[in-house]
Order: C-alpha cells, then structure tokens, then sequence
C-alpha cells in the first residue's frame, strides 16, 4: 500500500483516556473541521450570491423576508417572520412560546402560498406543524443591548460603538435550530446526498449563517427607516464581527452521548489532523502570524463565570510563553484550554493536510448486533473497550448524585439532584458507565459459552448497551470517558465539545450547564462571497 | 391524519415504549420493526401501538419453542435465537410486526403458522424487499396521540422545583 506523503502519519493518535474525559472536552475550541467553516469554504468556492426576493419588513423591523442561496445545485431559502413581543415574554429557554424572529429554511424558493403557509406555522415553532420542503426550524432573539444601538447609531449617520460590538458580538441571538424531521420538516435522508448538505449539520449552518445576514440587513433596514438619508450603512469591518448569538441548554448533551458513532467521527477526524500536523515540517510563519491573532482574540475573551475566567486568564499567560518553533511542545506542561488552542492553531496552518477530513466527519453505519457471540466473548470485548467505565467507583460520595431526565415542559431535557427531584424512576440512560457495569456484572454470572442471546431474553435491560459496546468496541473517541451521574460534573463540558465542532467561539458560560457562545463571528459576509472577495481565513476573530 | 418524518415517528415510537417500561434496547427494536413496516407503505405506527400493552413480561423458552405475549420482548429474543435454528412460537399477539423486525434483520426470514402457533426460521425465500417509500409516513390522530399519550411514562412532571433543572432563568434580556 502506498501512502500519500500529504494526509499520511506515522504518529500515534491522542490518547481516548486524555481527550474523551469531560475537563477535555470542555476546553474544546473550534477549527477548520468545524462544520461553518465547512460551509463557508463551500459558499465560497461557489461565490454563492445570496438574494431576498421577498422583504416585506416595515419601519420597525417587523415583516416577512426571504433569503435565498444556490449551492451544490440546490436553491435554499430562509424564510423569516418578525414580530414586535414583549420584553418580559423573551427567554432563551426551549419553554418560550413567542421570539422576536422566527425562521424556516425551505428547499428552493418559496412560493406566495408556502409563505402564507408557514405564517400560521413556523412563529408558532415547535407548536407549528411543517412540511418535508422545509429544512429546519429556528428562532432568535435580539440582543435587547446591541440592536437598537446600532440601530439608532446608523439611522444619525454614526457607526456603533465598537466596544459595544466587541462586547456582545450579535445582533440576535438562536435559541434552537431544529432539523433532521423534528415537527414535520424533511429528514435529513432527503438531502443527504446533496453536495455540501452532506455533511452533518451543514443545514443547520447553512440556516444560521443565513440568519446572521437577515440581522446585518434587518439593523440597516431600520436605521434608513428611521433616519431617512441620514442613514448609513454599518462599516464592513465592525459587520464581520458581527456572529450570530446563540444560546445552549442541556439538549447538545445527550446528543453526544446518544450518537457513539458520530462523536468519534468527530474527534477522529481532528485527531487525525494534528497527527499529520505534527508530522509535517512546522510553518513557522503561518504559526507565528496565527499565534499572534489567537492571543488577540482571547484577549477579547471576557466573561463573567467564575470559573471560566480564571481559565481564559490562565490562557493568556500561557499564550505569551508559546514559541511557533516549538508550539506543541511548549503547550504539554499548559492547561487543557491552552493545549487544545494549540490544536486550532496548527491545524489552522496545514489547511492541505487538514481539509479533507472534513468528509470523514459523518457515520452513516448501521452495525449488526450479533447475538450468538458468547458471554465470555461480549465480555472479553466489553473489558477491551470500557476498562474506562470499569474502572469507575459508582459507590464513591456523590457517583451516582445526578439523574438526566426530559420534562414533559415542552420535553425539555434537565438534570437533577437524584434525592432532591421527584422523577428519578423516569431518568434518561446516559448512564453509560453505570449500564457497563451492571452489563458486566450479569456477565460474570453467565456461563461463559451461552451465547448472548440466552443472556438476553432473561435480562433484556443490557439489550441496548449489549448493541452499543458491539458497535463502537473498535472506535476510541465514540465515548465520553466520564461518569455523567457524578455530583462533579459539569454539563457545559459536553455543550462546549459539541459547539466547538459546529465552529462556535466566545464561549460565555451562564451556568454549569447553560452557554451562550457566538456562531460565524469574522466569517465572510453574504456580499464578500458572491463577490469573490472572501477568504477562509477568519479563525480566532479579532475587532482589534 | 398527521404525517411523520422518519425520525421524528421514531422518537414518538421510542418513548412511548420507555414509557411504557420496556427497556430501551427492546424499544430500539420494536421502533426500526415499525419504521420498516412504514417504508413499505404498512401502518408501522399503529402495530406498535397495539404491541405495546400492558404488563410487559419476558418470554419463556421450553423445548425449542418461544412463549410469550409480549411482542417486543418475544420478538427481539426471538429473532436472536432462531439465527441458530428453527423456532417454534406460541402467542396471542399480533405479529404482523415481526415481518419489520425480519426486514431489519440480516438475511431472508419465513413465519409461516397461524395463531397462537408459528414457526421462525432463517434463510429460505426470495431476497428481502429493500424498497421503500419515504417518509413522511401517515399515522392517524389517534395512533399519534396513543404513542404520545403512552410517551407521557418517559417524561418528568413539570413542576417548580424541576423547572430550575434546565440551570437557566425564566427571560433573558440582554
């Protein structure tokens, strides 16, 4: 077998037992496998010329619009609804029941009726009832700080605040993109062969980089309105800074700990990068110049946690030790957070021997179950794969204190103290660790020549960790190696991994398991790429 | 008539069989069984509505033959056991399901048998049908809001004390 020199690697991957515990993965940051920049260097190899064949917006903003986008052979919309709430009614939560914009992205240009249609559907959101021609279903608020001042500002032919713009980073902020046929709206089998929605969650992107123009456009349509010819347009630097807020509970986490298999696609595909980065010659001076731009940006980093802060603070010291010449090496003494914007940073650097495991990063796999293996065989592979979980003590104070669990409040997913909330009989079976054990408990139990099956039919509670320990045996990164139950733990980790990979920065935790971070801040706008001008370069954003 | 994206259905189906209390790996089943009957134009809602009765019990093997009403738990031990052999069942169920789970099992599957007595066994036959219609899937109102209802089993009430589970604040204007 030959190699080619260029994607090849003779190193050993990170180790699973390092980056798949929880303090890890909650130092995530974002990189050019990240899913918007996936989608951008898409829009623009393609010079994708955003339009608006419909902008029926009055003087105060409020009104329906229509974005529409061609890619990979396809025309997409997003449909917007804005409407005037009030303040008191304007909550991040997944239990809000009016948003000041709401949208719908639409396979191919929505007709008079599709619009009428979705009127009575998507301001209702996940009361509403769609079809499989719209794509997802999102909403956003606006940031009640920003909005108005920019607003105000254009409309008197100033430009805002750029302090203010550095602070907040959005004019408004999501608080879901639904896909993949929640509520009527297509599966993703329907597009999931289209080129550049192939990838996993390149329709949710593809929705919210289209939302973040609907925003630049909505702030400058107010400003005219309001000041006349007064009124200027916002300064392109200041617009690129502008991202799309975005607003994250409790739900990312179970996604990972529910997709096994797509969760070590993704941490493959990135560890596979820095294997082949470290293999290769170092670029010193693309390193230097994006060293430089990274401290930049997290010195722009601010929040108010009180432990994410002293960890950004901690970061900023370590940044201004690095060397370029030896970056990896410099950061192996460092914190999790400064090593894993090494990570960012050097693949950043090599995007020929990055990009193409962008295409890596799906699991269309539908492993068989075989359930004629033997008990002393499932077990042998169940010891090989899960030592990790073995090797937890769930009798330990406070290993067992926490139970996830979905409230029937617009199915909402919580968690909870075990002894304190009623409900822990109705708990959610993250409880990977756990199920492993008492998997292999039974096991020990069984005749080691039975097979499975026989297992199985007496004790059909291990049916499906049985299946999952199968599937994902041979696959290193598919579990998060921690104990989820653990009074210790901090859910925000998991929110942060999974954020990281769709491309998110500016992480602005809200609490243990609440996160507001910033999407598509720097990346190129809808004007730059149609023009040809946009570059994909806009990692570790900096206003400056 | 509601019309159900695939995975949306799949979600309806999978927790109203935790709510229901049978374990997740037998509603895993139980629900592709159902997707499957959906994408050959067959009412895969509704059987798994009707399967999922009360009292779940596990079946019980005696001489080669599978015993048991409980179609979830019957059948995913079922089809375990006769990928080493033929098998015998006896049960009152419906079991039109079981020709889904054949069609998300490897291989060609023959039920042959009228109730309560039925033979399973592996091979044989023509190939599997891999045709299927997309989604969404036609599920009647009433189908919809049995699974729903059923569903109901899986969830926390919202109360106060859980509405701070969420760790955010009720309005977020920033």
């Amino acid at each position: 077998m030959s190699l080619n020199p260029e994607t090849s690697h003779t190193r050993a991957l990170r180790d699973p037992n390092l980056v798949m515990r929880l303090d890890r993965l909650g130092a995530s940051f974002p990189t050019r496998l990240s899913f918007m920049r996936r989608l951008l260097r898409a829009l623009i190899a393609q010079k994708a010329e955003v339009t608006r064949p419909v902008w029926d917006i009055d003087a105060q903003g409020h009104g329906r619009a229509v974005l529409s986008v061609p890619l990979g052979g396809h025309v997409y919309s997003l449909i917007a609804y804005s409407n005037a709430i009030p303040d008191d009614a304007r909550t991040d939560r997944v239990i809000a029941e009016v948003w000041d914009t709401t949208f719908a992205l639409f396979d191919g240009v929505p007709s008079t009726a599709d619009l009428d249609r979705l009127a009575s559907e998507v301001p209702r959101q996940e009361a509403g009832r769609m079809q499989p021609t719209e794509l997802t279903l999102s909403r956003a608020n606006k940031s009640m700080r920003l909005f108005a001042h920019v607003a105000d500002a254009l409309a008197t032919g100033q430009q805002p605040d750029a302090a203010k713009i550095g602070a907040i980073g959005y004019l408004m902020r999501t608080t879901a993109v639904y896909g993949n046929g929640k509520f009527g709206i297509a599966d993703r089998d329907r597009f999931k062969h289209r080129a550049v929605l192939d990838g996993p969650f390149a329709a949710e992107m593809l929705t919210v980089w289209l939302i973040r123009q609907f925003t630049l456009d909505l702030v400058e349509h107010v400003a005219r309105a309001k000041g006349g010819d007064k009124a200027v347009p916002l300064d392109a630097r200041l617009k690129r800074h502008l991202g799309i807020g975005n607003s994250t509970g409790l739900g990312m986490a179970p996604f990972l700990v529910n997709h096994p298999g797509l969760l070590h696609a993704w941490v493959q595909a990135r560890e596979t990068a820095l294997a082949r980065v470290l293999d290769a010659p170092a670029d010193v001076v693309a390193l230097t110049a994006l060293l430089a731009r990274a401290k930049a940006h997290v010195a722009e980093w601010s929040v108010d946690d009180p432990v994410q802060m002293p960890r950004i603070e901690v970061l900023r010291a370590e940044l201004e030790t690095l060397n370029p010449t030896s970056l990896w090496a410099d950061v192996q003494d460092k914190s999790a957070e400064c090593q894993e914007l090494a990570v960012a940073v050097l693949l950043e650097a090599h995007t020929a021997l990055v990009d193409d495991l962008c295409e890596q990063m799906c699991d269309d796999n539908s492993p068989s179950f075989n359930t004629a293996l033997s008990a002393a065989r499932m077990r042998d592979k169940l010891e090989r794969a899960y030592g990790w979980a073995l090797a937890i003590d769930l009798k330990a104070p406070g290993a067992q204190d926490l139970f996830w669990y979905v409230s029937e409040d617009k199915l909402e997913p919580r968690l909870g103290e075990r002894r304190e909330i009623p409900g822990a009989d109705r708990e959610s079976p993250l409880d990977i660790a756990r199920q492993v054990q008492a998997f292999d408990l039974d096991l020990r139990k069984a005749d080691p020549g039975a097979p499975l099956a026989s297992l199985l039919m007496t004790a059909p509670e291990h049916r499906r960790i049985a299946r999952r320990v199968q599937a994902v045996a041979d696959l290193p990164y598919a579990e998060v190696r921690d104990n989820v139950l653990d009074v210790a733990t901090r859910p925000i980790d998991l929110l942060r991994a999974k954020l990281a990979v769709f491309g998110a920065s500016k992480f602005d935790p809200k609490s243990d398991r609440w996160t507001r971070v910033t999407l598509f801040q720097g990346a190129p706008l809808a004007e730059e790429v149609a023009a040809g001008t946009a570059t994909d370069d806009w990692s570790f954003p900096v206003l400056g | 008539m509601i019309y159900a994206a695939r995975s949306e259905l799949s979600a309806l189906m999978t927790r109203a069989g935790i709510g229901r209390g049978l374990p997740p790996g037998i509603v895993d089943e139980l629900t592709a069984a159902g997707l499957s009957l959906c994408e050959h134009g067959l009412d895969g809602a509704a059987l798994v509505l009707a399967a999922l009765g009360p009292n779940p019990v596990s079946p019980r093997l005696s001489d080669q033959t599978l015993v048991g009403d409980c179609l979830p738990l019957l059948a995913s031990s079922a089809f375990d056991l006769a990928e080493s052999g033929p098998l015998n069942l006896t049960t009152q169920a419906d079991i039109t399901l079981l020709e889904g789970y054949a069609r998300t099992r490897e291989g060609t599957w023959q039920i042959t048998g009228a109730r309560p007595r039925y033979g399973l066994r592996k091979g044989g036959g023509g190939q599997p049908d891999r045709t299927h219609t997309p989604s969404p899937f036609p599920v009647e109102d009433t189908v919809w809001d049995g699974l729903k209802t059923l569903g109901l089993g899986a969830l926390v009430p919202a109360t106060p004390e859980t509405a701070a589970g969420a760790g955010a604040g009720q309005i977020d204007n920033d």
